[in-house]
Order: C-alpha cells, then structure tokens, then sequence
C-alpha cells in the first residue's frame, strides 16, 4: 500500500555505516538492528496496511544512552520514531525509511509503587496492565484500559492519550499520569509535572499527552492508582431499535449516572461476538447496552434501581443484571472480543475512530448505513456510547484491487460527517499517518500553522516523528480541503481548484 | 432529546470581531496588552503593563446540552450567573473553582486555572476543560479540542491554556466538561492528631467511601461524602462507627463550610501575615519541621495542599516546598512590605531546562510577546 508521508526536508548528513560505527559505542551489539531480517518485526504497528523498513532498530536499556542517541540525531538530522509495544492503531509508529527506530521496550521496570500516596513510578515500556497486576493485592488499579491493555505500553499510552472503556467515570491518560521524564531532541531530560497534584508555569503535562512522539521521549511515568470499586455490576440491555438504544445513553448520562462503562453494538456486532465467544448475547436484538455501575453497595443499589425506571421508558426489551463475577466477566468477554469476532467475518477490516455528541449517535448511525449501501462495504458498529467515541468496523478484502482504497475513502467520509455533527476525528487513536488528510478537514491553516510553531518549539529541527500527527499545510491544499473557518480563507490571493 | 437551554439573565453579547482586531492592531504595532475579564484573579499575578483589553462584555451561553455534560460559553460570563444556569439543571464545575469577586468570569476562571477542595478526588480545572476558542499573539482565531469527552486530534492546547493567565492566547470561548450534582452530600468533622490525618483520609479512601473533600484545620479533621441519598446516608453510619472505635466523635458539619474554605471566607483567612499556598505530594507530613511557633495552616486536598501563613523568607519556603517535591505560590501578599512584595516572584521560579521550553512555547503562541508579558515570570 503506498503511503505519502510529507517531506519534512530533513537532510540527513551521515550514511548509515558511519552511524552504525557511532551507535555500536552507545549500545551494546544485541541492541542496535540494522539487517532488513531483523528489521522486519518493526516494519509496522497495529495499523499494518502501511509498511516501511527503517533505516536501524536501537533499544537502549538506560536513559543515558537515549541522550546520547538523540544527541547524535540532532547532530546530523536523523529522524526519530519512538515506539512502545506497537499497538498504534494509526500508524504512529510507523517507521521512516531514512529514520531510526527508538524502542523502549527494555525499559520496562516498575520502579516504585507507593501505596501511600496511590502512585506508581515506572519505565514507558511498562504494559498497561501490568501497573494494575503489580497493585491488585493492595486492592488498587490504574484506571484507562485502552482494549490493547495486554500488550501495549504506558508509554505510548502517553503518546497516544490513550482512552479506553472505563473513561468516562475515570479519565483518559491525561488525568491519571502527575508526572513525566522527558527527553527532548536535544538530550535534556525534563521533568514535567511533579509528585503534587499541580506545578507551577503552563501545563506541558498536558501538552505531552497524545503529542504522538514528536515533542520528546517519554522516560519515565509517575501514574496514579485508583481504589478498586467495593461492588461492581453489569447491565445487559436489550433493544429493538439502534435509535432508542442511543436515545437511551443520553437520558442515562441526562438522569445524573456516570455508568462506569457504557457499550453500544450492533446487530453485527452482537451476532459476530456471539458466534465467537458464545456470551449469551441476545442475537435477534437490534441493539445492546452494556452498562457497568460501580461504587459502594448502598451506591449501586441506588443506580441500578434508577436505571430499571429508565431502561423501560426507553424502550429496551430486555435487561440482565450480571449475577456474579463469573457472569459479568462474560458479559464483557463479547465486547472486548468484537473485534476478533469481526476478524472472523471478513478478510480484513478497517476500524475508525470518530467521535460525536452523544445526542449525534442516531444520525451517524444512519449515515453509517447510507454509506455502507453506497459502498458495497459492510460494516460492524461498536461504540463507547457513555462518551460518543465510534468505532465503525468497515469488512474488506485486501485481495480484492482496489478495494482497501475504497474503504479508506468511505472511512475518511465517516469521520468528515463526525466534524460535521459536531465532533472529532479521533477520540483515542490518534492521527498517526492515518488521519492526516482529515486533520485539513477539521483544522484551518491557522490551527494547523500553530500546531507546526508549538512542534518546532521543542523540536527545532523537526526530527521527533515527523511526517506523523499533523499535515504540512501544502499536503492540505493538494488534499483540497483546506478548512475554511468563518469564511475566511487563508492566502485568499491564491487559486484554489 | 437534548435541549438548548435559554436562560434570559446572562447577556448574549459576541465581541469576537472587536477583540480579533484590537490584538491583530497590538500584534502590527507590537504593542503589549493586558488582557483580564473583572479582575477578580489580578491579586495573583504580576503587574500587567500594557494597553488594557477586557472580556468581561463578551459573553453569553454558545451551547448548552445538558444531555452531553457540556457547555460551551463565552469568556466574560460571569462564573456565578453559569453555576446558577448548571444547578438548574442538576449539574455542576466539578473542580469547584473558587469565585473571591462576585464579578468573576468563566474566561478568568479557566486562565487562573483554580480548583477547589473537590480537587484530589474529582479532578482539576483543566481536568474540565473540552475545547477552547482563543485569539493568539498573532491575532489569529483559533479553535482547539471540542466538545466531545474524548479527543485527540493535534495537540492538546486547550488544556495548556488553561492556567496561563490568557498570557498564550486571549480566551474567547471555553467548552467544559460537567457533572451532575450529587443528589446528597453530608460533611462532618472529628478531632485528630495532624500526623494522623492523611493516613485517616486514605482510609476512607481505601475504605471504598466517597469522599469528595478532607482538609483539617486547628485539630479537626473535616470530611465531605457526595451521593446518592442512600449512599451517602449508609457510608456516613459506618463512618461515624469506624471513629467511635477508634473513640473519636463526628460532629456534622454544614456543607457551607466548603464554600467559605474555598472563597477563604474562615475565619483562618483573616490573618496579616503573607499568605502562601503550598502544593505538595500527599504525604508530606514531613513539612511540619518547618513550621515556626507563629506560622498557621491549613491543609486541604487530604494533605496536598496547604494554606501557610508565615513571615518566613520566600526563598526559605520555597526550598522546603521544593525539597519536599512541590511549590510555593506567594498567593496574597497582606502585610508585606511594599518593597519585598514586588521584588518577591508570585510563582516558584522555574529550572532552566523547563524555562526555555517554557519560552519556546510562549513565542509560538505569542511572537511579540504582547499577550500579558511577565504576568506569571518576567521571560514569559
């Protein structure tokens, strides 16, 4: 699949044996890749329709040899990809063939759990799930469960501002992470944020969330731990319609619950995961919620007895409350298992990541099904309803010529329409290689100039992921969607067709 | 189905296109600006030398759906007139940003970037904020994030606005995130040794029991709980059965206390010496080897902030704050000598490291430096 990445005129000023002799003296032998059969497991991320070999692979173990490595790279103009475990799903990992690959996967230790002060220090190749494993018997967890959480790492979870099921009661990355270690391109190593709750001077913190690898490399993350919930139950809830199952996530969230979870899918999807997981999920139903409400006893009782009044107003046809552990684990089993199911249909499937107000959800859906007849693609919806993020799981076949493409355009106009409606086009996948044509959608040239400045600002030689997170705005004008804000379009001097 | 809300007592009154030209005017003729709604926050910041630009007319509600738990308003609304429109409504700014003026905006709320005793357990100002519409040094409109819960789409500069004191954009529109009211909250207090404190909060914490404040001020602990009815009324029995094994004895407490702690209405606030505020990792108990005999505090967030009156030496302060892993804000100067107060930096200084980024972040937003030049550090 050919892919265009934007030239960022980086003229590397060194051939690769010469920088083989540097890095060999940086780190050990075992640690610096350059042969095309060992590169090959770092050709791509979780966004595997885009490929590239680059140029070397270096996993150094210690925050020293990172320095020294990116010294070198901003000394003669040496693109840097950092990556985690690769589980992008945006190609934000995504190699450059004239760049190195910086893994951080060998720093992977848990420097320090203090359960007194509910935090956790660790490296950035840490698996998300491992934090809440090693704090499990201290009855704690760390809250953003992106649904890679067995493999993918925190530091890309960083990168990434990773999301996840449980994000609307309890935040995305930015809000459970007080700290960073930074590296920028010109090997200082910043701390950003601190072990107290705030910082004096502007928030980088939150500017490091979802930067996508190009304003430095994430070192070091002091993370908070959240109690674990003393009861938590499951609602499965059936309806006839899509309409009244999204109608009904807005008056839950309107009626004053925060569910912890709250999961739309599909007809498809209920029938793809039933056929996979044999969940008992109700496949004749049109629509199902899954709906997870946690706290005290006293709490949930209180929830759930609010929530039957409004699941029966709403029109759902049936409701199962989750009567053990065993069972709630099931419940959730199907959806955290629609996408392999999914896997099963189809050759191959594109998944989108658009997100809307929830009051949008009936009329994306419809949209989705338009676009769907006028493709000839099927498609599977499962979504975090609770916060309006879509994943729309468009069915093809890579054999088929031209059909990839095909998909790509009907996926690009899914997430035109959420910008239309009022929404975004990534709510936590991020933009990576992938969305770069939409960024011109959702952004004007002024936006998109400021995102450029800020990027310079810690990386003046653009050498952190370039090509990655935000379009040059000559690919905007070739794209021909150059977002016009308020009427006013930049360099009105100039032709546009 | 998700209504607008239209409320008749806040004005709708859009001065985007007059606020656009006057900072595309300062940027032509590098002329500083002094960007403020009412002022109500001034006391925090530096000195604003330029030509005066107010927000305070430009306002109204954009967009309200209650349904989605957000609303999108202009920056000169005040912040009472949109806590008023949101009760009505059952929800609420989970940050509890405090108010000190009746006339305090929404826009200076947001580049304060305050956040009240909620803090440690539902989440900051910026925590809140969904999406911005600012004007940058340029003069140039801009619009970041949104207002949907999640987003990720280029960098997340809405939030980096939030606490720059408008000094990288003049904020013209924020979206916030809501909550909606908990239908009860019952608050209490019972006498407590200070280093027991902290691990006491955690307790409940760890206990499951929602907490939504915990400060402790001369020997008392005080304790919000927010809920459902039930659940705030089941958690507060096996609280108060907790302490009384423990031969300690809650007294309630009216849930007003929270509001006057906030707006520093106790009695506490009404001392001369200056006042600092301290933010500190949770268990730093340690700090109490350097509190002199004439120094008071009080400390909230569970023990991450504290409220220090004292005539000790800025710099002595600050290291301890510093060594302990936070800082030290000068936050109202009271009695200082006049002298001192303007040669004293409002904000714990900064690394060099952190600094120049600082700079850099500063000069892409703001090229001129005419966006409130100095308010937080001279270099920005």
């Amino acid at each position: 699949m050919p892919l265009k990445i934007d030239d960022w005129g980086i003229k590397t000023q060194i051939s690769k044996h010469e920088l083989i002799q540097i890095f060999s003296k940086i780190v050990p032998e075992d640690s610096l890749l350059f042969d095309s059969e060992d590169l090959k497991p770092y050709e791509c991320d979780g966004l595997s329709v885009y490929r590239q070999l680059p140029m070397m692979v270096l996993l150094p173990d210690t925050i020293e040899q990172i320095q020294q490595i990116l010294r070198v790279c901003f000394k003669y103009q040496i693109p840097v990809v950092s990556r985690g475990a690769g589980t992008s799903l945006s190609g934000g990992a995504l190699p450059l063939e004239n760049g190195i690959v910086l893994s951080l996967a060998k720093l992977n230790k848990i420097i320090e759990i203090d359960t007194e002060n509910l935090t956790a220090r660790v490296q950035p190749g840490v698996r998300n799930l491992a934090i809440s494993e090693a704090v499990s018997d201290d009855g704690l967890y760390y809250a953003p469960d992106p649904s890679s959480q067995i493999a993918c790492s925190i530091g890309g979870n960083v990168a990434e501002n990773a999301g996840g099921v449980h994000c609307l009661k309890y935040g995305l990355t930015l809000h459970n992470v007080l700290q960073l270690k930074v590296i920028t391109i010109e090997d200082e190593l910043l701390e950003i944020g601190s072990e107290a709750l705030d910082s004096p001077g502007y928030d980088l913190l939150a500017l490091m969330h979802g930067s996508e690898g190009m304003l430095g490399v994430v070192v070091e993350v002091l993370v908070k731990l959240r109690v674990k919930p003393k009861v938590v139950k499951v609602l499965m809830v059936s309806f006839d319609q899509v309409n009244s199952a999204g109608e009904t996530v807005s008056q839950i969230i309107s009626s004053g619950i925060i569910p912890a979870g709250l999961e739309l899918m599909d007809k498809s999807a209920i029938k793809a995961a039933e056929d996979f997981i044999h969940a008992g999920y109700p496949v004749d139903a049109a629509a199902i919620l899954l709906c997870e409400i946690d706290g005290s006893l006293a709490e949930v009782d209180a929830q759930i007895e609010q929530l039957q009044t409004i699941l029966k107003l709403g029109g759902a046809s049936d409701v199962q409350i989750a009567e053990n552990e065993q069972q709630r684990k099931t419940f959730w089993a199907g959806r955290k298992a629609a996408f392999p199911a999914v896997g099963r249909l189809s050759p191959d499937y594109y998944c989108m990541d658009g997100t809307i107000p929830r009051f949008q959800l009936g009329k994306i859906l419809d949209r989705i099904h338009e676009l769907s007849d006028e493709y000839g693609l099927a498609v599977v919806n499962v979504f975090h309803a609770g916060d309006g993020n879509l994943h729309p799981l468009i069915l093809y076949d890579a054999n088929n010529p031209g059909e990839l493409e095909k998909t790509e355009k009907m996926g690009g106009e899914i997430l035109s329409v959420c910008v239309k409606l009022g929404g975004t086009i990534t709510g936590e996948h991020g933009v990576g290689v992938e969305k770069l044509d939409q960024m011109c959608i959702q952004f004007n040239a002024a936006e998109l100039q400021q995102f450029l400045d800020i990027k310079t600002a810690f990386d003046s030689k653009n050498l952190l992921n370039p090509g990655k997170g935000i379009p040059l705005l000559h690919r905007c004008a070739e794209f021909g969607a150059l977002h016009v804000h308020h009427g006013q379009l930049p360099h009105p001097e100039l032709e546009r067709f | 189905m998700s209504s607008y809300i239209q409320t008749s007592h806040i004005q709708n009154n859009d001065l985007t296109d007059q606020l656009i030209s006057q900072v595309q005017t300062a940027y032509q003729n590098r002329q500083a600006l002094a960007i403020q709604g009412n002022g109500s926050k001034l006391f925090l910041i530096h000195q604003l030398p330029g030509q005066p630009v107010s927000t305070a007319s430009h306002q109204g509600i954009v967009n309200y759906l209650p349904s989605e738990l957000t609303i999108t308003v202009r920056s000169g609304t005040l912040l009472s007139d949109l806590k008023e429109v949101l009760a009505e409504n059952g929800q609420m700014l989970a940050f509890e940003p405090p108010q000190f003026s009746a006339n305090a905006t929404i826009g200076g709320t947001i580049a304060a970037g305050l956040s009240g005793p909620s803090r440690p357990f539902t989440g900051s100002a910026r925590d809140f904020v969904l999406g911005c519409k600012i004007i940058n040094g340029r003069g140039e409109l801009m619009q970041f994030g949104g207002e949907v819960m999640k987003n990720v789409a280029g960098y997340d500069l809405s939030r980096l606005v939030a606490g720059s004191y408008g000094s990288l954009g003049l904020i013209l529109e924020v979206s916030l995130k809501l909550l909606p009211l908990p239908p009860r909250e019952q608050s209490f207090s019972f006498s407590l040794p200070l280093k027991q404190f902290s691990h006491q909060v955690q307790g409940l914490l760890l206990s499951g029991y929602p907490v939504t404040a915990a400060c402790y001020l001369d020997g008392q602990a005080y304790i919000r709980l927010a809920g459902s009815e039930k659940g705030v009324a089941s958690s507060y029995q096996e609280i108060s059965q907790l302490l009384s094994q423990q031969k300690l004895q809650p007294q309630e407490v009216n849930n007003s206390f929270w509001s006057e702690l906030n707006e520093q209405q106790l009695s506490f606030f009404e001392q001369t010496q200056p006042l600092w505020r301290l933010s500190l990792p949770g268990k730093a108990e340690n700090f109490e080897r350097y509190v002199n005999a004439e120094d008071e505090q009080l400390i909230d967030w569970g023990g991450a902030l504290r409220w220090f009156y004292s005539n000790q030496p800025a710099d002595k302060i600050r290291s301890y704050a510093q060594s302990l892993g936070g800082h030290a804000q000068l936050f109202r100067g009271n009695e200082m000598d006049s002298d001192e107060l303007k040669n004293v930096p409002k904000q714990q200084p900064l690394t060099p490291a952190i600094m120049k980024i600082h700079q850099q972040v500063k000069r892409a937003m703001d090229p001129h430096l005419i966006l409130n030049h100095g308010c937080l550090y001279p270099e920005l």
